[in-house]
């Protein structure tokens, strides 16, 4: 198990080299160019080389890579183009919203999923086909919409909670609460319909196996049969879903992140990109590719805990 | 085979209880009537004034400015007790400082502290930072007065120093000494000073009142935060919902806002603009002939345009309300496509020719005029290609390479003298083939030495000639609304932005 662990986080640091320096490729292959961005457009042509030499624009792209990784690897990021920000503090700044956001909308996924498959899974008929409609509903419909009708409804007309915003972990647990009910609620419509029916599915196929009928058959109680053994079985596959569906969040937050306001990477992202600032948009990559190492470590070893066959292997 | 539902409902009961508990804790966390929050679409690009794209709200707040320019284009003092031009020509000018002012850091804001801020302002290669080109030297004869020594007139000084430009916007010495951090941090005299702890550098910007600040009444918050929602829909939830006071709406949220019970204010003006740029006929030869220009004007409706994109007819560069907008220039052309192709007949386009045109595929009002005024250009004729530039960038790479004869794009004019150096002179960075008049140049130098009262006929007659060379197909002027919840002035007496100091 150790040595599964081990190897997975070496494998982590060739994939960040490599996903940074995709990134980078493709954001230059942009005709964006920051120094417009910087100086808009009562800039003179002079005044806009003046800005590529002193960013640095003007060297070769493998050379702007070469000086970007070095000094990665040696735990500085760099700044950004427009306002000079260390990177390292403007993504730690937004770490906190960004990862509250994904472990809450994970939790209320998995347990919603869970709940409403399972519920699906026992009683069939009406109960399976709502669980498959409003799943296909949460798929349809962007969770941004949602997220606008959400703040209609809880903010506007009923005034309960607010409609954009974050307080953070340390102005108490009931503001932070309040600023992410709607955004968790949003970011996991989507994604629950999906979880309860991949649920729905694999404990169907473990309701109907053969040690399930020798356990019915040998007296075991029905909810040991469904809760201990049944549901353990119909957990693996459902695992290496929620990695996925992780993974599908974490584009979708750049969204939600928008329309409510909230200060996390997502919006980071999406200014960067526009602006090309590309300092920015390296830190904000690596992020998000640690983000989805260790996730998919804490599955490997829910997978691994879940399924006896990886740990032998 | 049954479920227990109890776990079910136990878990809407708690939700339940949840949402009570929110809302009772949202009556009393509510922001009190001391607190300010304003909603904007977009951070700004650097929070230094030297490096800053004019962002009023932002440098108002943590640096107020010297002279401060109302709505109406008026000028009065702000943190300079008096200026003004010394002597004929506009070639001079002076301003005397406030006695005792300080920047937030307690040292003093001193004629010594405005000179090296404008020495600052001049290398930081900011995006105005061109605009000291005709400043020749900064005097200091004692503590508190300033003296600008100018190699040409320039009438615009007063501007430069309020909210209008970033000179007034004083940086101070030890903000000066680290620009690193100025992007992110501030370092002003204004009457608020930025919270980096409660700040998220392009999300969240909290601003607190600073100590000695000399003028209470510009200091009436005990809290200003500012946040950034680039959903248009979701920022206008935010001040309905009472969660901020104040955001900048887009026309076709007027309505909702008006029943929503918000004070709905009307913003500054763009006035849109079909450039005709290739006046020399590098790319469209057609653009070359004074005629077919004056015939593309003539073939467009205006007043249906105006009306689809909810703002009013413009047939200049200038709008309403600011110095050089003339009346006569505005009834030069009507609608009449007869004329137009009357016209094009004349230049020897009576078939009509091709144009292409350049539109910014992120601004759906140029985007939506360029549709239609290219289907009423069809129907004398000319057949319009649009090419849409995906960013900002694209648009002005466009213009740095010259790869297109004509761009449609709104322009903010603020005075005259700003927008015929921008788009006018053969060094206008908007002027991408370098068209040249000499009567247009003439003009253009008797108003920048004209003054007082003898501004106002100077600038009208070279809009006038402008409107009548036919340079541009001015479409209408549009201004972007501001919506305000339980402040008095949404519009913050603004010049070029609204100033939250004025709300």
């Amino acid at each position: 198990m150790l040595t599964l662990l081990l190897k997975r986080l070496a494998f982590s640091i060739p994939l960040i080299i490599l996903v940074s320096l995709m990134t980078f490729l493709l954001v230059s292959l942009s005709p964006t160019d920051v120094a417009y961005t910087l100086l808009g457009a009562r800039a003179t042509p002079e005044q806009l080389e003046a800005v590529r030499e002193q960013l640095g624009l003007n060297l070769p792209l493998w050379q702007q890579y070469a000086n970007w990784l070095v000094s990665a690897v040696q735990g500085d990021l760099g700044s950004s183009l427009l306002n000079g920000q260390p990177v390292l503090v403007a993504v730690g700044q937004r770490v906190e919203p960004t990862v509250a956001l994904l472990v809450l909308t994970m939790i209320v996924t998995s347990i919603i999923g869970v709940v409403v498959g399972v519920a699906g899974a026992l009683r069939g008929g009406w109960v399976a086909r709502l669980t498959d409609a409003l799943g296909l509903i949460g798929v349809a419909v962007p969770g941004f919409l949602i997220g606008l009708a959400l703040i209609v409804l809880f903010a506007v007309q009923l005034k309960v909670l607010p409609p954009s915003g974050y307080s953070g972990v340390a102005s108490g647990s009931g503001p932070w609460i309040r600023t992410l009910i709607l955004p968790v609620i949003a970011l996991a419509a989507g994604s629950i319909g999906l979880i309860a029916k991949q649920v729905r599915a694999a404990m169907t196929d473990a309701l109907s196996s053969e040690y399930v009928r020798n356990l019915t058959a040998n007296g075991f109680r029905k909810s040991s049969i469904i809760y201990r053994h049944a549901l353990r079985s119909a957990a693996v596959p459902v695992l290496a879903m929620m990695g996925v569906t992780l993974v599908g969040m974490l584009g979708s937050s750049v969204f939600i992140e928008q329309v409510f306001g909230i200060p996390g990477i997502g919006g980071l992202a999406v200014q960067a990109t526009v602006a090309k600032d590309l300092p920015v948009i390296q830190g904000v990559t690596v992020i998000y590719v640690l983000i989805v190492v260790v996730v998919n470590l804490l599955l490997d070893i829910a997978y691994a805990l879940a399924n006896p066959k990886v740990r032998i292997s | 085979m049954k479920i227990r539902s109890a776990p079910i409902l136990g878990a809407l009961v708690t939700a339940a209880l949840v949402l009570t508990g929110c809302a009772a804790t949202g009556t009393e966390t509510d922001n009190t009537p001391t607190d300010l929050t304003l909603t904007v679409s977009t951070a700004p690009i650097s929070l230094d004034p030297a490096k800053s794209n004019s962002e009023v709200i932002f440098s108002s707040l943590a640096y107020d400015s010297l002279i401060h320019v109302s709505s109406d284009g008026t000028y009065s003092p702000s943190l300079a007790e008096s200026f003004g031009y010394v002597g004929e020509g506009n070639t001079t000018f002076e301003l005397k400082l406030r006695e005792g002012l300080t920047f937030a850091d307690e040292t003093p804001l001193d004629s010594a502290a405005v000179a090296g801020y404008l020495e600052y302002f001049r290398n930081a290669n900011g995006p105005f930072a061109a605009t000291m080109g005709l400043v020749e030297s900064v005097d200091t004869p004692d503590d508190l007065t300033v003296v600008l020594n100018l190699s040409a007139p320039n009438p615009d000084i007063a501007l430069q120093f309020s909210e209008g430009g970033m000179w007034g916007s004083v940086v101070s010495p030890a903000g000066i000494a680290d620009p690193e951090a100025l992007g992110s941090t501030t370092a002003g005299a204004g009457p608020y000073q930025l919270d980096t702890d409660a700040s998220v550098a392009g999300s969240t910007y909290v601003y607190t009142p600073r100590a000695n600040y000399y003028d209470e009444d510009k200091q009436k918050w005990e809290k200003v935060t500012v946040n950034v929602i680039s959903d248009p829909n979701a920022a206008l939830q935010s001040v309905i919902s009472g969660q901020a006071q104040w955001v900048e709406g887009t026309p076709d949220q007027v309505a909702a806002a008006e029943a929503a019970g918000l004070t709905v204010a009307q913003g500054v003006p763009d006035t849109l603009l079909l450039f005709l740029e290739d006046r020399e006929g590098v790319l469209a030869p057609a653009l070359a002939d004074e005629r077919v220009r004056q015939a593309l004007n003539y073939a467009i409706d205006r007043d249906a345009i105006a009306e689809v994109l909810g703002g009013i007819p413009a047939q200049q560069i200038i709008a309403p309300q600011r110095v050089g907008y003339s009346e006569e220039a505005n009834s030069v052309y009507s609608y009449d496509p007869e004329m137009a192709k009357k016209l094009l007949a004349d230049a020897g386009y009576e078939d009509g020719f091709e144009l292409l045109a350049l539109v910014g595929a992120f601004d759906a009002s140029s985007s939506q005029a360029l549709q239609i005024v290219s289907e009423q250009f069809k129907a004398v004729g000319v057949d319009v290609t649009i090419q849409s530039a995906a960013t900002f960038g694209d648009l002005a790479a466009a213009q740095e390479g010259r790869t297109v004869p004509s761009l449609m794009l709104p322009w903010g004019a603020t005075t005259m003298f700003s927008v015929a150096q921008q788009l006018v002179l053969p060094s206008g960075v908007v002027n991408p083939f370098k068209s040249e008049d000499p009567e247009l140049i003439a003009k253009f130098d008797a108003g920048t030495v004209a003054s007082g009262d003898e501004a106002y006929p100077a600038w009208e007659d070279f809009s006038l000639a402008v409107t009548e060379k036919a340079w541009f197909v001015p479409i209408a002027v549009l201004y972007a609304p501001f919506f305000g919840s339980g402040i008095d002035d949404p519009a913050g007496d603004g010049f070029i932005q609204p100033n939250p100091l004025y709300f």
